[in-house]
């Protein structure tokens, strides 16, 4: 560990060097270029030794591919893992430098759509900070998820320029690039199958140092980058004078790995995206073996070395092309080949709608990848065999669970049959996949089938974010739970005490003060610290229902126009949201929350008593400054449909009450915090499967039973919003022909919640216990801990610390 | 209309009371089951401390704190239903969603409670100067350190395009008094909002200042500070502050504060209508005791705690005359020298009887706003016609009368007044389009030259007359709000006074300063008495649009003779010279002037010109 001299000695060598400038002239971009090069520099020093430490050891490793890795910026988040914040600041200030100010340029990593991404964040930064050998494996996409703005309402997307300034944290590994191929013909020779007339794709990794908590661990994120096999481009094309095409070529290639799909329901039939799918998993595989064979290591033993996780079913191609290079390369027969791939493959399952299973039609996937399509087939065969005749299953069944099927490809199938593990990421999700969902693959595979609920990392969403409430917290119970988050609960000590909760409160308004200000400056409104910050930020889409919390503020606002006088609680709501580009529904949603906005907010009869906010273009660096400013965590989807969330963890962590329905992981939240410290509402899971049995659901006998929601209904297309009756028609069919996600069964539920909500938070004291309570039992939900179960539970990964 | 209001409730002293380290809240409501006192610790705070107030004889109901409140903030929740601010208070946070606990009268700026308010004039002495408190220092480019607020009154120095602006402008300008618009707390503009704009005719809080011209609304001290050093300074200055008062209708009418504390008491209602006479929904009954006591107690405390010079009156024909004369005689009582003045109309059928009605005719030591004048002199507020400036339509007789004072002068021309100090001649005000656009809509293809004289033509004929003279800021230097006829809401862009135009105009600023040192210079202005106006003034008679008269003043200290030519038409006009000499060149043409051809004086077309007699022509000043 450097002392604070070396550090700034390190430092201004590196800010002159780089930039070729003094200190004086040194721009925000020289700054932050050099700070985060002098970090990344001291943590390769680990990294190479973490490795040399993994290889020595022949520790077993993990890879966990995933086709999105929301990391968010690194800057700060590696300083504080290397022990290195402090002195930074320190160093900054000498200089006159604004450590915050040049932390801002860094542009968020945003390799990712939403939970799934960060998901996979929080995983690595987990592993690293146990000392667990997993690594990252996806792609790196040169636009992330679309930048958002809004305009008139609209949300409008732009190109996400992360890499626009260069991305320091990365390092280039040409000599380790490998060939994927596409297309081409299966054919055998001497025995073997191979594919030739193949096109060929450069996959180039960049390896991104994923930093442990103070332990001298360095895992490694290794994203893919597609080129052309040979650089530049096809000059046979060229010098037979199709100028064009030999651009061409050379721009398919490259677009393997140039955006993200801004999705969470699969894109029907883009090939693109399925050629994506197996770049990083074949690439990532290569790249793994490779390094397995300089183990000299039997392959036999492979699942003893390397522990494959499929995050959701997009790598799930990894199954058959582990047996291709096991076969085919290895030279090794099916059965043995099968029975390595089913014990180093691991899968988990992150959702049950159905938009989101993936599908691939068979002309498609088998002339881009015929001999991976040959091995799905054998797989399937074998299946389907295995049905019939081990486990008797009538024809109606195989149909149902075959992998291939129908004139499609089941992914989901291929993981779950390849993968000897399969977890849900919630209790109530693995229940719902093993008794409804998946009951077919429970019956046969019972033992494969766990649960591994989600979890967050407590040292970017408390310590990073939230650095006033550490302190605190270390302040009164010492800081042995940045080490053991799970430590929290000795917080419950001072559950009564009224100087803490004066405390707490405190630490709470200066960041409620904080996002007031970012709100003033983006979009040009003023709230009151003091209401509640009521926060809904997630995905925008219709399971998680940001159309029931609108259509709830549009009847508070009736309320008050009504009566301006009312003795209200003054609420501040704020959305944060990104849509799907092609999901209409969803787009039309962030307008009519803008117009609800602009109505609310410029209505000068309601005295202040009610703002609507929406702020754009969330994202891990935004999400850092809202959820530890929020009072209320709205954690609304409908029951059944979210598998975990993890928002919900975040937001408990950082100190607000969450309204919640009994769903995902909410349901351990509250078994966590008991009834007093949450609040719930809307139907059960029993509930929910009930109505879709029954088909009894009747949305006008609700309307016309509730005048309230008769009349926001209306409010929707009568004109009242000042927008063209055009504009929400469909969110007013949706809800009033189908209403699929039971938005207006809740309603009324979702009132008298929100109402007691009301109640509590005037009560400085019940308020005070419940904020408490939440902190206090947050640990729970640490990703650490469910790396801990991940590591003994399925992938059987010790521990390699320094 | 209930006129059996026990006398405790009249005399009762309600808002907050803060002595001896305790805090008493009082408040009068006949209707209400149940009132709960909340207390706030902050201006932004959700969390409270309830308190049930005790219901007392005759529905007075109190509740006493032992403890120092002051700073802190409340509200009274009525039936567990509306939670309102309480109408007594003296400030409150910004938008006004809480009343604040504090006394004004113990908030004074350093120096304020002894400070030297400028000394007695006679009325007809005064020129009212109509301003608004954001119009004022508003605009990207101008100096103003505090835009738009009550503190732009305090900066000296100032110069913009090398002219001298704000405070010090009114001081060169030789004004007597400034007739602030609505600075009592109306609820129509965002305090927090920069960008804010209303004219103020929103009651919401009548013994509160505004938040937005405050530096800061949330704190409820601040702008009544801010208030009082601007009425010190104009002081200092010996310029007076008139108030520009609405107790005629309240922003809310059936959700107002007052509605929730006293049903139907407050407001002129028939059954359960509400009257509206003013044209915004809802009108005061001031013949209800309680509704009079209100607004005399309330005009009481400006006086008192704000020591302000005078009030102007909106929409005062919905006060019925007793009520006026009780009003009166009460602050007349505290500052005899106060000017009253008021617009002696409603602004729709009004639930008040006609004869009950303060109109024309039914003052007595109050002023009135002069239609007939202004009419005359330029034609309708708003329309394409015109009057007297611009060989328009008009009768010559009531541009006489307007000139005398409008009293009784003689079987023709008649005006409304018993003495000429009750008769505010103005043409142009915040109301409908102003001078300069007026002329514009008017005569569309005049030359800018023309229309300038016009404007300066116009503004002769008010500060010349007998009455009281006033004008609208800016209109010295031919303000413009681009043709808005109801600038009410309008951005700031229009309204605005455009500071740039005094260079620009200088000339007529010139003019017009002029204009008022001659005024004040001649204490024949002064005369308010119908029959020593008459004594004083000979009427010339003459053809076409020409005013000609002199004047003979009793004092010695004055010209012996003014001869008065005011040419509202196209043609020159031919004055003999002899025996008098030019004072006043009005004829703003940048290639004439008022001068002398073959032994006369021409007056050019749309020009005014003094002159005096000879023998006095150096005659100091």
């Amino acid at each position: 560990m450097k002392s604070k001299a070396a550090f700034k000695e390190d430092y201004i060598n590196k800010l002159t060097n780089k930039s070729g400038r003094t200190i004086e002239e040194a721009s925000r971009w020289d700054k932050y270029h050099a700070l985060a090069s002098l970090v990344r520099e001291y943590a390769t020093k680990h990294w190479v030794e973490t490795n040399e430490r993994y290889n020595d050891k022949a520790s077993k490793q993990v890879f966990y591919f995933s086709i999105e890795f929301l990391t968010g910026k690194f800057l700060i988040n590696n300083l504080i893992n290397t022990g290195y914040l402090d002195i930074a600041k320190e160093v900054f200030e000498d200089l006159g430098f604004d450590l915050e100010d040049v932390a801002e340029i860094e542009k968020d990593q945003g390799l990712g759509n939403g939970g799934l991404g960060r998901l996979a964040a929080c995983f690595l930064d987990s592993m690293a900070a146990l000392a667990i050998p997993g690594h990252g494996c996806g792609i790196r996409y040169n636009y992330g998820l679309f930048e958002q703005k809004i305009i008139n309402g609209y949300q409008v997307e732009f190109p996400d320029r992360w890499l626009h300034n260069r991305n320091v944290w990365e390092v280039k590994k040409e000599d380790k690039a490998v060939e994927v191929h596409f297309y081409g013909e299966v054919i055998i020779e001497d025995g073997v199958y191979k594919t030739i007339n193949t096109s060929p794709v450069l996959a180039v990794p960049y390896d991104t140092p994923i930093v442990g908590y103070h332990n001298k661990t360095v895992n490694t994120l290794r994203l893919w980058s597609a080129q052309t096999v040979n650089r530049g481009f096809d000059y046979s094309s060229f010098s037979r004078g199709e100028y064009i095409d030999a651009f061409k070529k050379k721009y398919d290639v490259e677009s393997i790995s140039q955006v993200l799909y801004p999705n969470d329901s699969y894109d029907e039939g883009k090939i693109l995206r399925l050629k994506q799918e197996y770049f990083f998993v074949s690439a990532g595989l290569q790249g793994i073996l490779r390094s397995f064979k300089k183990l000299e290591k039997p392959v036999n033993k492979l699942y003893d070395y390397i522990s494959i996780h499929i995050n959701d079913t997009h790598p799930s191609m990894a199954v058959p092309e582990l047996m291709r290079i096991l076969m085919d390369e290895e030279k090794l027969g099916w059965d043995e080949a099968w029975s390595i791939t089913e014990k180093t493959c691991s899968y988990t399952n992150h959702t049950i709608l159905s938009e989101a299973l993936e599908r691939w039609p068979i002309p498609m996937f088998s002339q881009l990848l015929p001999r991976i399509f040959m091995i799905i087939e054998e797989i399937n065969r074998r299946f389907c065999l295995d049905l019939i005749e081990k486990y008797n299953k009538p024809q109606s069944h195989i149909n149902e669970m075959a992998i291939v099927g129908n004139g499609e490809i089941r992914m989901a199938h291929l993981a779950i049959v390849g993968s000897h593990s399969i977890n849900g990421v919630a209790r109530l999700h693995t229940e719902i996949l093993k008794n409804k969902e998946l009951k077919c693959f429970y019956d046969i595979y019972p033992g494969k089938f766990n649960n591994k609920t989600n979890g967050i990392t407590h040292r970017r969403w408390l310590l990073n974010s939230n650095p006033e409430l550490s302190k605190l917290i270390t302040d009164y119970i010492g800081d042995y739970w940045i080490r053991d988050p799970q430590r929290l609960r000795d917080l419950m000590k001072y559950v009564h005490n009224h100087e803490f909760r004066e405390k707490i409160f405190e630490v709470k308004q200066q960041k409620k003060r904080a996002l007031a200000a970012y709100i003033l400056k983006h979009n040009n409104i003023v709230v009151n610290p003091d209401s509640i910050f009521d926060v809904h930020a997630k995905r925008l889409h219709e399971y998680k229902r940001q159309t029931l919390n609108v259509l709830h503020i549009m009847y508070l606002y009736n309320q008050l126009v009504e009566n301006p006088d009312m003795s209200f609680v003054p609420r501040t709501f704020i959305f944060a949201a990104k849509a799907a580009p092609s999901y209409y529904i969803a787009k039309q949603t962030i307008k009519l929350i803008n117009t609800v906005a602009e109505k609310i907010n410029n209505d000068t009869r309601i005295k202040d008593k009610l703002k609507v906010v929406f702020l754009e273009n969330y994202g891990v660096s935004l999400a850092e400054i809202l959820i530890p400013a929020a009072d209320v965590s709205e954690q609304i989807s409908t029951t059944t449909k979210e598998a975990s969330g993890t928002g919900n963890m975040k937001f408990m962590m950082n100190g607000a009450v969450t309204i919640a329905t009994l769903d995902g992981a909410n349901v351990e939240i509250h078994e966590q915090v008991g009834t007093d410290n949450i609040v719930l509402f809307g139907l059960t899971e029993e509930e929910v499967y009930g109505l879709y049995e029954t088909h009894e659901y009747n949305t006008h006998e609700i309307i016309e039973g509730d005048p309230r929601l008769k009349k926001v209904l209306e409010q929707l297309i009568n004109g009242f919003l000042g927008e063209d009756s055009e504009e929400f028609q469909i969110i007013y069919d949706s809800l009033v022909y189908s209403d699929e996600y039971f938005v207006l069964k809740d309603f009324d539920s979702y009132a008298k919640a929100q109402k007691r909500i009301d109640g509590y938070y005037l009560d400085e004291d019940r308020w005070s216990e419940m904020v408490i309570t939440n902190i206090a039992h947050s640990g729970f939900f640490s990703s650490d801990k469910t790396i801990q179960e991940y590591a003994t539970g399925i992938w059987e990964v010790d521990r390699v610390p320094k | 209309m209930n006129n059996s209001i026990p006398e405790q409730v009249l005399n009762e002293r309600y808002g907050v009371t803060l002595q001896g380290g305790q805090t008493q809240f009082c408040i009068w409501s006949p209707s209400s089951k149940k009132i709960q006192l909340r207390i706030y610790r902050t201006a932004g705070a959700v969390r409270f401390k309830t308190y049930e107030m005790v219901k007392e004889k005759f529905d007075i109901w109190r509740f006493k704190i032992e403890e120092d409140l002051e700073g802190q903030f409340y509200t009274y929740l009525i039936d567990d239903h509306y939670e309102i601010v309480d109408p007594y208070v003296h400030s409150a946070n910004a938008n006004s969603t809480k009343g604040a606990i504090l006394d004004a009268n113990t908030i004074n700026p350093v120096g304020f409670l002894d400070h030297e308010v400028p000394k007695t004039i006679p009325f007809t002495q005064s020129i009212l100067y109509e301003l608004h408190v954001n119009d004022f220092s508003s605009g990207e480019e101008v100096p103003f350190e505090n835009k738009g607020k009550y503190a732009a009154f305090t900066e000296r120095g100032l110069t913009y395009k090398n002219q001298v602006i704000g405070i010090d402008h009114l001081i060169d300008l030789g004004i007597t008094h400034v007739h602030l618009l609505p600075i009592y707390d109306f609820i129509t503009v965002n305090d927090y909002d920069e960008k804010g704009y209303n004219w103020g005719y929103d009651p919401y809080l009548y013994n509160a200042p505004e938040g937005s011209y405050a530096s800061d609304p949330d704190d409820p001290k601040c702008r009544i500070l801010e208030l009082k050093t601007l009425i010190q300074t104009l002081h200092e200055l010996d310029i007076r502050v008139v108030l520009d008062v609405v107790y005629n209708h309240t922003y809310f009418g059936g959700t107002s504060n007052f509605h929730r504390l006293m049903p139907y008491v407050f407001h002129r209602t028939h059954e359960d209508i509400f009257y509206n006479g003013s044209g915004c929904g809802n009108e005061l009954d001031t013949e209800h005791p309680y509704v009079g006591r209100f607004i005399i107690d309330s005009l009481k405390f400006w006086l008192n705690t704000y020591k302000v010079d005078g009030f102007r009156f909106d929409l005062m024909a919905l006060y019925d005359i007793n009520f006026v004369e009780q009003m009166q005689k009460e602050l007349r009582a505290i500052k005899p020298d106060l000017i009253l003045y008021g617009e002696p109309w409603t602004g729709g059928p009004s639930g008040l009887p006609d004869e009950k009605q303060f109109k024309k005719g039914k003052q007595k030591n109050i002023a009135l706003f002069n239609d007939d004048f202004r009419n005359a002199i330029k034609g309708s507020n708003d329309g394409s016609d015109s009057g007297f400036v611009g060989h328009g339509k008009y009768r010559k007789d009531d541009v006489y009368a307007g000139c005398f004072g409008s009293i009784s002068f003689s079987k023709e021309i008649i005006g409304f007044t018993k003495k000429a100090s009750e008769t505010i001649n103005y043409v142009s005000s915040h109301d409908n389009l102003i001078l300069m656009d007026k002329f514009s809509k008017a005569f569309p293809t005049a030359t800018f030259e023309d229309k300038q004289n016009m404007n300066a033509l116009s503004l002769s004929l008010i500060l010349l007359s007998f009455g009281i003279p006033f004008l609208q800021a800016g209109t010295e230097f031919l303000r413009s709000k681009y043709g808005d006829h109801n600038s009410y809401k309008s951005s700031y862009h229009v309204n605005r006074i455009h500071w740039e135009n005094k260079s620009k105009f200088r000339h007529v600023y010139d003019y017009v300063k002029t204009l008022i040192e001659f005024r004040k210079s001649q204490r024949v202005f002064e005369l308010e008495d119908p029959e020593a106006i008459k004594k004083a003034i000979t009427i010339v008679v003459s053809q076409g649009d020409v005013i000609h008269y002199d004047i003979e003043s009793p004092f010695s200290t004055d010209y012996k003779k003014i001869k008065m030519v005011f040419n509202g038409g196209y043609s020159q006009v031919l004055i003999p010279e002899e025996g008098i000499d030019l004072r006043i060149d009005g004829a703003l043409y940048y290639e004439e002037n008022v001068k002398i051809v073959d032994h006369n004086w021409i007056v050019p077309k749309l020009s005014t010109a003094v002159f005096v007699s000879t023998p006095d022509k150096e005659y100091k000043i």
